[in-house]
């Protein structure tokens, strides 16, 4: 479904080019849950940046479907994130001053009528859990653990076939954790796609595949549990 | 503390050197602003106490004087008086003339339109037999008009020094047989009487010869055989431009003397002017198919010889040019003058339209009166005219921005819709106010006009030096006590030439430029009210820009602080790093403005508006810092406008600085467009526009600039605060265009809002200072388009850089 061929990317700092990500390869099948964990600064959000359309790679072809995403326009790119991608991310990236519910329909907003989204938009929050009194809360009076599911609802609206998360449990305490985990695995169990790039082992083990990010190179991780 | 604070500002080195460079921006332009708009103002009032005074202060005319179009446009017809009736006596002049507070008062009494003795201009003697064919011109700069019927000379030959052979078929002068003159055509001008002791004072020109006694021998001999009339002695304008020409035309006959000596029945010795005037026709008839050798056909132009009351005697040479000559026939028949009504002024209030009143050549626009008793039909005459000297406009003191109404003396330029530029022609009729061609004195006015003939009086008042208020404060004092005795009086001190459309019969539209009363008085208090207006929109849009600039800085600061609090910092100590932040920049960017101000060899007052400026900003920080910030927390979302009523705290004050800088922007552009338009439409204003178009320009590039760093910085502002969002929009796969569309719905909802308050308040403002309806329009578009192009174009290059 996504692979990733050949993929380099480096960055200018002060002392000059530091490489991030070398000759990276991956496949991602359809339905398959892939962790990918690695220390802090190794490149592992650079990496889903650029398998999820927002990174131009230095080098390599990043391909969804056998599409060469970065081939298309950055209008079809944004069109192609919109359909195809939902993105979890550890900070939530919740816009304060919409509602829980016009925080869930944001992507679609321009796209769909709103009374529409927002029927999808409720059957995705209880189906995460989210008490209907809080539809109309602003995000800032919601817990962090509700936050974040509310930030799944929002990528799944469109009903994407990949998930991409970003440290997706990095602010929650262990009961949040846990709870976004059976999510995730239920959603797993949907068919859904996922791509996670977590440090927390409990959170990687639940994957098909975990890849290790070190050095800017990707390798098989074994996991012992 | 200083260390900490200070290492903060490096870090953040591009956001502190642009907020170094917007109090740099504030603490030179505004003081700058401030003193340009200030030296305009007092280049104006300089001007205006330089040359805001013209040779009088005040104008004084008989009750009921003043023309309906006058009063309709609070103007004064430029030399109008060349149509009065009178109204003042000399004994009342002489009253107002001792009052202490008048140092001149000049009698001006309209006598009406005379004619000075007519001379000659002699045709040359030529080797053939000529035909001469004339007829005399004037011109009012469009068109000519003939002054006699055409006429003719035939000359023969000369047989000897004393005796010219010729015939002519003009009967209405003495003819000799010595030259063949002609009388030039009947002209009449504009003669005004004066007291020349007064007139002297007023206008530097001595009037003295007016006092001689005349000796002319011929006047004498006439005098005693008319029974020894009154002379009115008069002194001419030297500089006078009266149109005359001579169309002539050649034509060299064969012809032989003999022949008409026997057809006028004859003989050779005598003169052929001698035979009956039938038989001099019947001459003539049959010169008429006379064969012409040859033939030529011109137009002299006799202008610069012509004189209103002592013509000047002329000779055209063999090459018909014209010249001064010593020979020559006069016609002392200066009795008979002539008066003309005022002219008629319809649609007042539109255009002023003038008709003709009767049609000739050239029309007549006035009623024409012809008054006195010729020479050739009584021995009774009334009086004769008698030129006893010339005088000259001294134009090197005269002040060409001040109008002085009644200036007798000057040629008003009046200018047709072609360019032409239009002259009086010698008729008492003409369209054109003609100037006073001659003087003479007040007992002369008495004589002809009667016991009270002034027309005008105009008043210098005494004490004066400079035009400024107490000056006004004066005049005014004498005005109302003028006024109390009865007369119409105009404070024609502050006025000024305004340039006229009039619509003339059978020229079309004319532009003449009369003279507008109060035009300094409005001048000053425009441009006074400009200079407050600039000053306190200057100080409100600095005091509101620094306030809200520290809002904002408060906004991004709100995040370090939690942390700094969370860490263990007392909330003291974060205020005070905080305030010691503000300060350091502050007190930098005003250690740079002083130098920057001192480069620009700054006033005094400019270093202090910079000061209090720093010390606002200094007090603006402490107050904002010291507040107690809001705790309170909004749970539920807003159900429209969210992301504005959420942003708040930075939007509104961004509404504050859009709606300032609209208003700002708008009172500015439409307050200087109006008081420059209203300025221009007089020479004075004119004058004053010329002297600060580069003050007023300054500061309306301040004006700007300021309000394009203050939106700029509050875009910024508002962007960093939210730059996160922009990129989770990217993220969840918004495309350009759709963020775009977001952003401009936003900016649109907040910034209209800001913007219509800003027109309203702009609007209700200029209309308050009376501002045309057409500046405000202007203004306020101007503004809004600036604005808008500003906003847009921040909005736009923050964009690129979020989608990079």
């Amino acid at each position: 479904m996504i692979s990733l061929k050949n993929i380099s990317k480096s960055f200018h700092i002060q002392s000059g080019r530091l490489e991030v990500l070398k000759n990276i390869q991956l496949a991602i099948s359809k339905g398959e849950w892939v962790s990918i964990v690695g220390p802090s600064g190794s490149g592992k959000s650079t990496l889903l940046h650029i398998a999820s359309g927002l990174l131009h790679p230095d080098s390599g072809d990043v391909c969804f479907n056998d599409t060469n995403i970065y081939q298309l326009t950055e209008r079809q790119r944004s069109n192609w994130r919109r359909n195809h991608i939902g993105f979890v991310f550890q900070d939530f990236k919740l816009l304060p001053y919409y509602s829980v519910l016009d925080n869930v329909i944001l992507p679609l907003y321009y796209d769909h009528p709103k009374h529409e989204l927002r029927k999808k938009a409720k059957k995705l929050l209880h189906m995460m859990g989210i008490d209907e009194s809080l539809f109309s809360r602003l995000p800032e009076s919601l817990s962090g653990g509700e936050k974040q599911r509310v930030a799944i609802a929002r990528a799944l609206i469109a009903n994407p076939d990949v998930l991409f998360c970003d440290e997706p449990t990095g602010n929650l305490d262990h009961e949040n954790r846990n709870h976004i985990v059976q999510l995730f695995c239920q959603l797993h169990i949907q068919g859904k796609t996922m791509v996670v790039v977590t440090h927390d082992m409990e959170v990687a083990v639940h994957a098909n595949h975990i890849y290790r990010l070190v050095n800017g190179m990707l390798a098989r991780a074994e996991v012992r549990i | 503390m200083i260390s900490i604070t200070w290492k903060r500002l490096y870090s953040r080195k591009w956001i502190s050197i642009t907020t170094l460079l917007a109090f740099i921006s504030i603490y030179t332009l505004i003081p700058f602003g401030w003193d340009k708009s200030k030296t305009a103002t007092t280049t104006i009032q300089k001007s205006i106490e330089q040359y805001g005074r013209g040779s009088y202060d005040l104008l004084v005319r008989p009750p009921s004087s003043r023309t309906t179009i006058e009063r309709a446009l609070h103007m004064v017809e430029e030399n109008y008086i060349g149509d009065s009736k009178g109204g003042i006596s000399i004994s009342e002049w002489k009253k107002i003339k001792e009052d202490p507070d008048v140092e001149i008062a000049a009698p001006v009494a309209s006598l009406g339109y005379f004619r000075g003795k007519k001379v000659s201009i002699e045709f040359p003697v030529l080797n053939r037999p000529t035909r001469f064919t004339y007829q005399f011109y004037t011109s009012d700069g469009r068109k000519k008009y003939p002054l006699n019927k055409e006429k003719s000379i035939v000359y023969f030959e000369r047989p000897h020094p004393g005796m010219i052979q010729y015939i002519t078929n003009n009967r209405e002068q003495q003819l000799f047989s010595s030259s063949m003159s002609v009388l030039m055509p009947e002209n009449y001008y504009l003669l005004v009487a004066i007291d020349p002791d007064s007139e002297g004072k007023l206008t530097r020109i001595d009037f003295s010869a007016l006092k001689k006694k005349t000796n002319n021998p011929i006047l004498q001999d006439i005098l005693k055989s008319y029974g020894n009339p009154p002379v009115v002695k008069v002194l001419q304008n030297r500089d006078l431009h009266i149109p005359l020409y001579l169309k002539l035309t050649v034509d060299q006959l064969d012809v032989k003397l003999p022949d008409y000596l026997t057809m006028l029945g004859l003989r050779e010795s005598q003169w052929m002017m001698e035979a009956s005037p039938e038989k001099i026709d019947a001459a003539l008839s049959t010169l008429q198919k006379a064969p012409i050798q040859s033939s030529q056909t011109m137009e002299i132009n006799l202008s610069h010889f012509q004189k209103p009351f002592d013509g000047s005697a002329l000779a055209l040479s063999d090459q018909f040019v014209p010249m001064l000559s010593e020979r020559f026939v006069a016609d002392h028949n200066t009795s008979v003058y002539y008066v003309a009504s005022k002219l008629q002024y319809e649609h007042v209030q539109s255009v002023p339209t003038v008709n003709i009143v009767h049609h000739g050549e050239p029309p007549s626009y006035k009623k024409i009166e012809k008054k006195g008793v010729s020479m050739q039909e009584s021995q009774d005459i009334p009086f004769l005219i008698e030129q006893v000297g010339t005088f000259s406009q001294n134009t090197s003191s005269r002040n060409r921005l001040a109008a002085s109404p009644l200036g007798i003396y000057g040629e008003m330029k009046a200018i047709a819709e072609d360019g032409t530029i239009l002259t009086p022609t010698t008729h008492p009729g003409s369209f054109i106010p003609s100037p006073a061609s001659g003087v003479t004195t007040l007992d002369a006015a008495e004589l002809i006009k009667g016991k009270k003939p002034i027309d005008a009086i105009r008043i210098k008042i005494a004490g004066i030096t400079n035009y400024n208020e107490a000056a006004r404060e004066k005049i005014k004092k004498v005005a109302t006590k003028l006024l109390k005795m009865g007369y119409e009086v105009d404070v024609v001190a502050g006025s000024s030439f305004k340039e006229m459309t009039l619509r003339v019969e059978g020229i079309g539209n004319v532009k003449e430029s009369w003279t507008t009363l109060g035009v300094a008085q409005t001048l000053t208090e425009t441009w006074n009210g400009f200079y407050i207006l600039t000053t306190i929109l200057l100080i409100l849009f600095a005091g509101f820009w620094l306030v809200v600039r520290f809002i904002f800085e408060q906004n991004t600061l709100a995040r370090e602080n939690e942390l700094l609090s969370i860490i263990g910092w007392e909330k003291e100590k974060i205020r005070w790093r905080n305030i010691l932040e503000q300060y350091m920049l502050t007190s930098i960017a005003l250690i740079v403005s002083l130098f920057f101000l001192y480069q620009w060899d700054a006033t005094p007052s400019m270093y202090a508006v910079a000061v209090l400026l720093w010390i606002f900003t200094l007090a603006a920080v402490a107050l904002l810092w010291m507040r107690r910030e809001k705790t309170r927390k909004r749970i539920h979302a807003y159900k429209q406008l969210a992301s504005i009523f959420y942003y708040k705290q930075l939007i509104i004050p961004m509404m504050f600085v859009l709606c300032l800088a609209l208003t700002l922007l708008a009172i500015h552009i439409a307050a200087l467009g109006d008081a420059w338009q209203r300025s221009s439409t007089t020479s004075m204003g004119n004058y004053i526009n010329d002297r600060t178009n580069f003050f007023r320009l300054f500061v309306a590039i301040v004006v700007f600039y300021l309000n394009t760093i203050s939106l700029s910085e509050g875009v910024a502002s508002l962007f960093n605060e939210r730059k996160q969002e922009f990129v989770m929009y990217r993220m969840i796969g918004w495309t350009k265009g759709k963020i775009v569309k977001f952003l401009f719905m936003e900016t649109f909802a907040w910034s209209a809002w800001a913007s219509l308050a800003g027109a309203v308040i702009s609007g209700t403002i200029l209309c308050m200072l009376n501002v045309s309806m057409k500046w405000i329009c202007i203004g306020i578009g101007i503004a809004v388009l600036m604005v808008a192009i500003t906003l847009g174009s921040m909005i736009g290059s923050r964009l690129v850089q979020l989608s990079e």
